[in-house]
């Protein structure tokens, strides 16, 4: 079984001198791999809005009987 | 008989096929991480050469080898949409550009902060580093490429050919350290088929990590696509249905 390298949290944070690297390291990855997360879904809620804004011009148009005159392209 | 094959290809497909299994992914792609994290920074021995700083090796090394293996990712469904002109395996394709360009700049980051303490630089112009950088600056031309055309499929085509011609640069990338004399390590001491110098407490955290980071790499990469699939599919029923669902849930929660 695997056991815990380190004497104390302390010497943990340390690692051996080395904490800069390491935890910089550490933390470029978790940045950048939250971001490649979070970046798609903020903008899946802001293609959601534009679309919903898109079928409710839609409606409209179909109800008022009046067409863009690019039929709609531009959105 | 290639029926399935196309129907793969179907963007409305792959939307709901991710809807049902990428919480699944998300669940095992955070059990192997925290596992494989806890493991490689607290459990695994230090090296008797670099002490505690060959920990960043447990980050460095997958997200090399997945930055190489975005590429080659990126240019067969960019291959698949030049011969077959799927037009799913193109957004998969633009999908790869900007999470390829990242983790590239994370392997080269981290890199850099193992080299200072061991090499005594962040940088050499020597083959394994500079053609790394080479792929970072193809990702970025792709994804500029692609933003300099109106047309989506002008952008696509151009995309593809460049993500081709680019694929000349992995081999390199993986034989640098073999072909040059280079401060760079060769891939054995964390090789998995060099098992009698690498003991499992050694390797196995390290797969635990590689499979974690893949795991990312593919949330990312399916959040990025069906983005792109709902921009592309805006005028089909099925996008107007969809959108129409979401609006009447966020209605009923408010």
């Amino acid at each position: 079984m695997p056991e815990f390298q380190f004497q104390s949290l302390s010497e943990f944070f340390a690692m051996g001198g080395h904490a800069v690297y390491v935890w910089w390291s550490y933390a470029i990855f978790a940045l950048i791999f939250a971001f490649n997360i979070l970046q798609p879904l903020l903008a899946k809620k802001r293609i959601l809005r534009q679309l919903q804004a898109r079928l409710v011009r839609e409606e409209a148009r179909t109800v008022s009987g009046f067409s863009e005159p690019d039929g709609g392209k531009e959105d | 008989m290639w029926q399935w094959f196309f129907k793969l290809g179907s963007p409305r497909l792959f939307y709901s096929m991710t809807d049902r299994y990428l919480p699944w992914l998300v669940w095992v792609t955070v059990f192997l991480m925290s596992i494989g994290l806890i493991w490689g920074l607290a459990l695994t021995p230090p090296d008797y050469q670099m002490g505690e700083n060959y920990r960043i090796a447990y980050i460095h090394v997958p997200t090399a080898t997945l930055a190489m293996g975005c590429y080659a990712m990126m240019a067969c469904f960019s291959a698949g949409y030049m011969i077959w002109n799927i037009k799913l395996a193109d957004m998969i394709a633009k999908a790869c550009a900007p999470i390829g360009a990242t983790i590239t700049a994370v392997a080269l980051a981290t890199g850099s902060l193992w080299g200072i303490p061991t090499w005594g630089t962040w940088w050499i112009w020597d083959a394994r580093l500079t053609s790394t950088l080479i792929m970072l600056f193809l990702y970025t031309g792709i994804i500029a490429l692609r933003s300099a055309f109106d047309s989506v499929d002008s952008g696509a085509r151009a995309c593809a050919v460049l993500s081709l011609v680019g694929v000349v640069n992995l081999p390199i990338i993986k034989y640098s350290v073999e072909w040059w004399q280079t401060l760079h390590q060769g891939s054995s001491s964390l090789s998995l088929s060099n098992t009698a110098a690498n003991p499992p407490e050694i390797w196995l955290p390290a797969f635990f990590v590689g499979f974690g980071i893949l795991g990312f790499f593919l949330i990312a990469l399916i959040l990025r696509t069906r983005n792109e699939i709902l921009l592309r599919e805006r005028r089909t029923q099925w996008v107007a249905e969809l959108v129409n669902a979401v609006q009447r849930r966020e209605q009923s929660n408010a």
